[in-house]
């Protein structure tokens, strides 16, 4: 796909007229080189939105999306029919087995690296080293209406590392962290303050931030007011964090885990263009089974009940829905009866915009220790993502005096599996 | 006392059976011919203990953790992950299952015979507890109350009663008569919420009533610092059976970090526990766990914790009331005595004469230990003749 680059020729052209693609209503805001007015036009109203569904520690390929029952590593579980002829997966996933039929899987990622935090970047970035934004804010500088007053990243966790996942984007394409359901810390106005004072308080945070731009970049400084303002126009949508709805939290799960997805259905909503939802856990050197019976007991109706209200609120098509870690697991059993980090064969599976349902792409061999077909990497998906979403992963970074490219020049996206 | 000869500072290994997968538990059949074991793979392995040869069981879908027999000694039961209970003729060539019973949705956890050897209790991720008859394999009782998975379930002695564990330390005892639950014991030292991770872990991963129904014990895990890695304390508890109080709780005498996967009563009055250490090593500890060693030991505590306490009069807050009401912990016994094993212990069971012990170990071995001094060789014999 490298050779894509600077041709003149774009191909996201050919993919949009072939296959009727659509684009997000960030097209109308114009994000230049990366989109035609046609194709802007076209897609007006139906933006792009992503849903991460991280699995954090790295969820054993096993126990999810490449069962290999009765096999040297395969550990206790058996396989379960999906809604796809053919396919199968663990039977810890028998929500989610109902609703396969929305959802590919790819089986062959060979990540090269059993390190958390090399395996999360190469998720994330598309690339092991270097400083390239994140999915979510590559999504939120590209996809997102320019004049959507919300952020375009909002990453809802209970935990977790705070990356600049931004990179050389704008500052307001940065992840906005969530702590669960919570409302994002300082923003509410503190209780009992006058009105005037509260005025007084912004006029003069504006003042100073006037004082602080002078002499500084001007797109900088504007990029941290929008980050300011995003957060503010967050909070004016108090409603998503006062309170959840019973009836839905019955259906998602009471846990964090389903607190944090029914929030997320209600960002998407909202129209933010990327939600990520982190589910901790997978870490699993020791005590592998009992902790996959016990996590993804709680990931899989969850997040099959937030699959299936997606769809039935006919979003799908627009909103593309990733559940991905940052490695698998190893074949080998340890004694503690652990797995543990494995990135030379692993799975993902994803749905929603863009994207092919009901495929496999890719296999291991029958004791699952290596990639046996199609070999895929974190850059490989990156375009894939990038792809299916309608940006053209292939071209450089909108970034003035740069040129930067969006994805990987030595990857590309994975053709079969996109729509 | 010592009918059994058994003498736990003698043990020490006579036989070792090598099979290709990790072994998970291990059973002596009653007659003490064969030990069972279950591994990370789909049977159940037979070994012949005085000629070593190996017979594999082959019928579940999925991995053995939980073996047992039927009073008579004449079947072998099997709790697989796959939600089947196996019954399995214990002797014989080739035993193939004579019938598999799907007991559980999910996984069936543990299965153990009713001492009047008509029933079957078995317990199962579908957080279920129930009851079969061995004749036709009816469902006799279907019983909730478990909130997270049941790990294991035991028949009291009288054989009205169950008690069962789940992953949060709660014990139920059941009165299998009126099917329902007659009272719960939690013993939360038994479990921990590993908060970097946000999962619980806990539960008992063995079981065992004492023969005369006065006490059980219940081997597992405590201190949870980080599970996902191993990193948690391996401890048992023994539960008086008429105050339904934790008598004290068994540790090892050298610190230890891992996992007790097994606890089981000597006839002799000791209990032996077997532990997977985090480092891949494992060890079997010994305890004293008489009248005497546990009001010692609560003595000990209590003079310990006075010593670091020493509140003065003028800080303390506490009440007379206070005092009262708070329950005094379980003393803590360790281990008399350690017999180390160069590989995780995952199982452990006593020979029907007590006089040894297997163990199923993590890298497919199963092992014999003798607890009786070693037998002299004829040469060693012959020298100490000369000498």
């Amino acid at each position: 796909m490298a050779s894509h680059r600077n041709q003149g020729c774009n191909v996201l052209d050919h993919r949009m007229s072939r296959r009727n693609f659509v684009m997000g209503a960030s097209a109308a805001a114009g994000f230049g080189p990366l989109l035609t007015p046609a194709m802007a036009k076209q897609a007006k109203g139906q933006q792009k939105q992503i849903l991460q569904v991280y699995l954090q520690g790295g969820v054993s390929q096993f126990e999810s999306w490449d069962c290999k029952p009765g096999t040297k590593y395969g550990g206790p579980f058996r396989e379960i029919q999906t809604t796809v002829p053919g396919m199968k997966i663990c039977e810890l996933l028998p929500y989610t087995a109902q609703k396969m039929h929305l959802l590919s899987i790819i089986r062959s990622i060979n990540l090269k690296t059993n390190d958390h935090g090399v395996g999360r970047l190469f998720m994330e970035k598309g690339r092991t080293v270097g400083d390239y934004p994140y999915i979510g804010s590559v999504a939120s500088r590209y996809l997102k209406n320019a004049n959507d007053p919300l952020p375009g990243y909002i990453h809802i966790s209970t935990r977790g590392l705070t990356d600049n996942t931004a990179a050389f984007l704008e500052a307001q394409h940065g992840q906005m962290k969530l702590e669960g359901v919570a409302p994002p810390e300082n923003l509410l106005p503190r209780t009992g303050i006058p009105e005037s004072v509260l005025t007084k308080s912004e006029q003069f945070r504006l003042q100073l931030n006037k004082q602080f731009g002078t002499g500084r970049s001007k797109s900088l400084i504007d990029s941290y007011d929008a980050s300011f303002d995003q957060a503010s126009q967050l909070m004016a949508r108090k409603h998503l964090f006062e309170s959840q709805p019973e009836k839905d939290l019955n259906r998602y799960g009471h846990h964090p885990f389903g607190q944090n997805c029914l929030l997320a259905r209600r960002l998407l909503e909202e129209g933010v263009t990327c939600v990520k939802v982190t589910h901790h856990g997978y870490d699993t050197h020791a005590e592998n089974f009992n902790f996959h019976i016990e996590q993804l007991d709680e990931f899989d109706k969850t997040f099959a009940t937030l699959l299936g209200d997606i769809e039935d609120r006919g979003m799908l098509d627009n909103v593309l829905v990733m559940v991905y870690s940052e490695f698998g697991r190893t074949p080998k059993i340890n004694n503690k009866y652990g797995r543990d980090h494995w990135g030379a064969s692993c799975s993902i599976a994803l749905g929603g915009a863009g994207i092919q349902p009901g495929a496999i792409i890719g296999a291991t061999n029958a004791d699952g220790t290596e990639v046996s077909d199609r070999e895929v990497d974190g850059g490989h998906l990156f375009h894939t993502y990038m792809q299916a979403v309608g940006i053209n992963s292939t071209s450089d970074h909108d970034i003035p005096g740069r040129s930067v490219p969006i994805g990987d020049p030595a990857a590309s996206a994975i053709e079969e599996l996109l729509a | 006392m010592n009918s059994f000869s058994a003498i736990p500072e003698a043990t020490h290994e006579i036989k070792r059976f090598e099979h290709g997968e990790a072994l998970t538990t291990c059973r002596f059949s009653p007659d003490g011919r064969y030990v069972f074991a279950g591994a990370e793979d789909l049977a159940v392995h037979r070994w012949d203990v005085s000629t070593g040869t190996t017979t594999t069981l082959e019928g579940h879908e999925s991995w053995v953790r939980r073996i047992d027999f039927s009073v008579d000694g004449s079947q072998l039961l099997t709790a697989g992950w796959d939600g089947q209970i196996g019954f399995w003729e214990t002797d014989g060539e080739n035993p193939q299952p004579h019938h598999m019973l799907q007991a559980h949705r999910g996984f069936a956890r543990w299965v153990h015979a009713s001492p009047d050897g008509k029933s079957i209790a078995t317990c199962g991720n579908d957080l279920r507890v129930r009851t079969w008859k061995l004749k036709n394999y009816k469902m006799t009782a279907d019983m909730g109350g478990h909130d997270r998975h049941p790990y294991a379930v035991m028949y009291h002695p009288d054989g009205d009663h169950l008690a069962s564990e789940d992953l949060m330390g709660w014990i139920h005892i059941w009165d299998t008569r009126r099917r329902r639950i007659a009272s719960k014991i939690h013993a939360d030292i038994m479990t921990g919420y590993d908060n970097k991770f946000a999962a619980d872990m806990g539960g008992a991963r063995d079981m065992e009533f004492h023969p005369d129904g006065s006490r059980f014990a219940c081997a597992g895990i405590s201190n949870v610092v980080n599970s996902f890695a191993g990193q948690q304390d391996p401890l048992a508890i023994l539960v008086d059976w008429n105050t339904k109080q934790i008598e004290c709780h068994l540790e090892a005498k050298d610190k230890a970090t891992g996992v007790m996967w097994g606890v089981s009563f000597h006839p002799n009055g000791f209990v032996a526990c077997g532990i997977a250490k985090q480092n891949g090593s494992g060890t079997i500890e010994f305890f004293k766990v008489d009248k005497e060693s546990i009001d010692s030991a609560r003595v000990e505590q209590t003079t310990e914790k006075t010593n670091d306490e020493q509140p003065s009069s003028e800080t303390s807050d506490k009440t007379d009331e206070d005092s009262s009401e708070s329950k005094p912990a379980a003393p803590t016994l360790k281990s008399y005595f350690s017999v180390a094993v160069d590989k995780c212990v995952r199982g452990m069971d006593f020979s029907p004469d007590g006089k040894q012990i297997a163990i199923a170990c993590s890298d497919g071995t199963l092992r014999i230990l003798e607890m009786n001094k070693k037998a002299e060789t004829e040469s060693e014999s012959d020298k100490k003749s000369e000498g």
